[in-house]
């Protein structure tokens, strides 16, 4: 834990964006307490960050919900968004700025990204600047659709490594055009030579994003059930582990994490796997016009001493699980990139009772991450963990 | 644009057929109707007719499927073309941009499209049972596979790849990697990455 590079944003810029028609902050190196009204734009402060971060809004949302309906009016531009923000990053300062503009035809937004000076892909800024957010909806975790937990994994790799992004966004891409295919499958339908190219590379992005994806959870888990301990010790182990439709016997999963050099060689032992269930499940997928093997249907499950947490946890102990997964999340990132992610909390301190909140606030103080915390309620941000912290109120 | 009164059906109708062409908005369609009405008559006409023109003597060469005025297309009745090796395009402006090359004597096939079974393209919509046909016809020595390289691109010239190799066809596809005068630290990693896969001895 010594050789970390610490991230933190020193100073935010948004222009246009959602609510706030222009805002500019200085965010102290501790981070920054903001609370204020339902309404008051708290959790766009955090949004933005997040932009600058992922290069995605918040869940659900679309880069055109960013773009404040009224702005560029007075200038007769098409409406547009800005957020602008500085960080503190290892040592040197980065400027990151995204810029959204309403296209001149229906729901399309441009958007366009910067570092420094320089005009830059999606894929080039994301990982710069890592963060973890725990959001309401992050209480889902353990209670939600696999979708989330997938989410939840693909948003965490995309931070740490450039092949997963990259074979993401392609696999998607691939999956939707080979499901096309499989529609149009009937008597005069597709031959089996046209979907050679889309099962190769289907076998080929996607062995990469299951691979990458059984080595990070076996990484978080181990981070996970220790913080677990300490945030309730002695009611069970908590497990995570990595459900994949490639269903292969556990032993084989153990091997894939601790034998092959990188995912890379990881890769290549799932991919033989991957087209062996896919020929397998070729009468189903025909039958319902759709690849059901792959890591878009993969899941995480979250056990307490062996038992389901969704059905056999209590609230506190799912409501504990998610913490533990968060702080985990710190680790992975931390030892992956050697950098103190930012924690960006929004809204969920008034779901936790206050020996939870404490142990939250604490455990993220004690990783020296810069921390920006949302609420309601300026008596939920009274805490000695956030002493350094600044404070902004918004009405 | 919203209608107004101050605006001639006329105009408005120009507007907005102006606006559905590729590239031009609202603004730029309203300029293009404006500054038509005051240009003169001869120029109005000349354009109507050369709109005109365009739909009614263009069509498809059935030979390569470019577009031309005569069949077989100029090109492909050229003697001083090397018939020996044909280049399969997705559009005819990709035939333009390889002819303004001009590094390039060869014959050409446009698929009209590439592979999108999204989009309910399969190699049944395309010109690929014509490019078959062709090739048994005119035995070339070489196919060269110059769709786009992105994923529908990449797709249509591995199916077709897959049915000209069995016919003992050479096929290859144009090396993708680093622009001319470009830098090489501003490269990204696919472009370098497959720069360095293509790359060619001194």
């Amino acid at each position: 834990m010594t050789d970390l590079g610490h991230v933190a944003i020193r100073h935010l810029e948004l222009e246009q964006f959602r609510a706030h028609v222009a805002l500019t902050l200085d965010v102290p190196p501790a981070g920054l307490r903001i609370h204020g009204p339902n309404g008051s734009g708290k959790t766009t402060i955090l949004e933005a960050i997040q932009l600058l971060s992922t290069t995605r809004p918040r869940r659900g949302a679309l880069d055109n919900d960013l773009i404040h309906h009224e702005s560029g009016r007075d200038l007769g531009l098409q409406p547009y968004a800005r957020v602008v923000g500085v960080f503190d990053r290892a040592g040197a300062v980065a400027r990151v700025e995204a810029f959204i503009q309403r296209g001149v035809r229906g729901n399309t937004a441009r958007k366009t990204l910067k570092v420094g000076e320089r005009a830059r892909r999606a894929a080039d800024v994301v990982g710069l600047i890592p963060t973890v957010s725990f959001a309401p909806d992050d209480l889902e975790l353990v209670l939600g659709t696999p979708s989330i937990r997938r989410r939840f994994l693909d948003v965490l790799l995309s931070q740490t490594d450039k092949q997963y992004l990259r074979c993401l966004g392609k696999y998607a891409k691939i999956l939707a055009q080979r499901n096309g295919l499989l529609r149009r499958v009937d008597a005069l339908g597709p031959t089996a030579d046209q979907f050679v190219f889309w099962d190769e590379q289907l076998v080929a992005l996607g062995s990469y994003l299951v691979a990458a994806r059984v080595r990070a959870v076996a990484r978080l888990a181990e981070c996970a059930a220790a913080r677990f301990e300490l945030l309730a010790p002695g009611i069970g182990e908590f497990q995570l582990a990595y459900v994949s439709t490639l269903d292969a016997p556990a032993p084989w999963w153990r091997a894939l994490v601790n034998e092959p050099n990188d995912t890379f060689d990881a890769a290549q032992r799932v991919g033989v796997m991957f087209e062996r269930r896919l020929r397998e499940s070729g009468v189903q997928e025909r039958a319902r016009g759709m690849t059901v093997v792959g890591p878009h249907r993969d899941d995480i499950s979250v056990a307490l001493g062996g038992r389901e947490l969704a059905r056999f946890g209590s609230r506190g102990q799912q409501r504990v699980a998610v913490i533990a997964v968060k702080l985990a999340e710190i680790d992975v990132i931390s030892s992956t990139t050697s950098l103190r992610p930012i924690f960006l909390i929004d809204d969920v301190l008034s779901e936790l009772d206050m020996h939870r909140r404490r142990a939250l606030l604490q455990a993220v103080a004690a990783e020296q991450c810069q921390l920006l915390v949302t609420s309601t309620e300026a008596e939920l941000l009274e805490d000695p963990a956030l002493t350094h912290t600044g404070e902004l109120e918004l009405g | 644009m919203r209608p107004s009164k101050l605006t001639a059906e006329p105009v408005s109708r120009l507007v907005d057929e102006l606006g559905r062409l590729p590239g031009i908005g609202p603004k730029s369609a309203s300029r293009l109707t404006y500054y038509l009405l005051r240009a003169s008559r001869e120029q109005a006409l000349a354009l109507a007719e050369a709109i005109l023109e365009l739909k009614e003597r263009v069509f498809l060469c059935s030979t390569c499927f470019n577009i031309t005025e005569t069949d077989p297309c100029a090109l492909c009745l050229d003697p001083t073309r090397d018939r020996s090796i044909i280049c399969v395009v997705e559009e005819p402006l990709d035939a333009l941009a390889l002819e303004r090359t001009g590094e390039y004597r060869g014959l050409y096939h446009v698929l009209h499209g590439a592979i999108s079974p999204v989009d309910g393209i399969g190699p049944d919509k395309l010109r690929i049972r014509e490019l078959l046909e062709r090739v048994e016809r005119e035995r070339p020595q070489e196919v060269i596979l110059a769709t786009n390289p992105n994923i529908e691109g990449d797709a249509t010239a591995m199916y077709i790849a897959r049915q000209l190799i069995p016919r003992g066809i050479t096929t290859s596809r144009p090396a993708s990697g680093l622009p001319v005068g470009g830098d090489l630290e501003y490269a990204d990693e696919i472009t370098l990455g497959r720069a360095l896969v293509g790359r060619r001895a001194l």
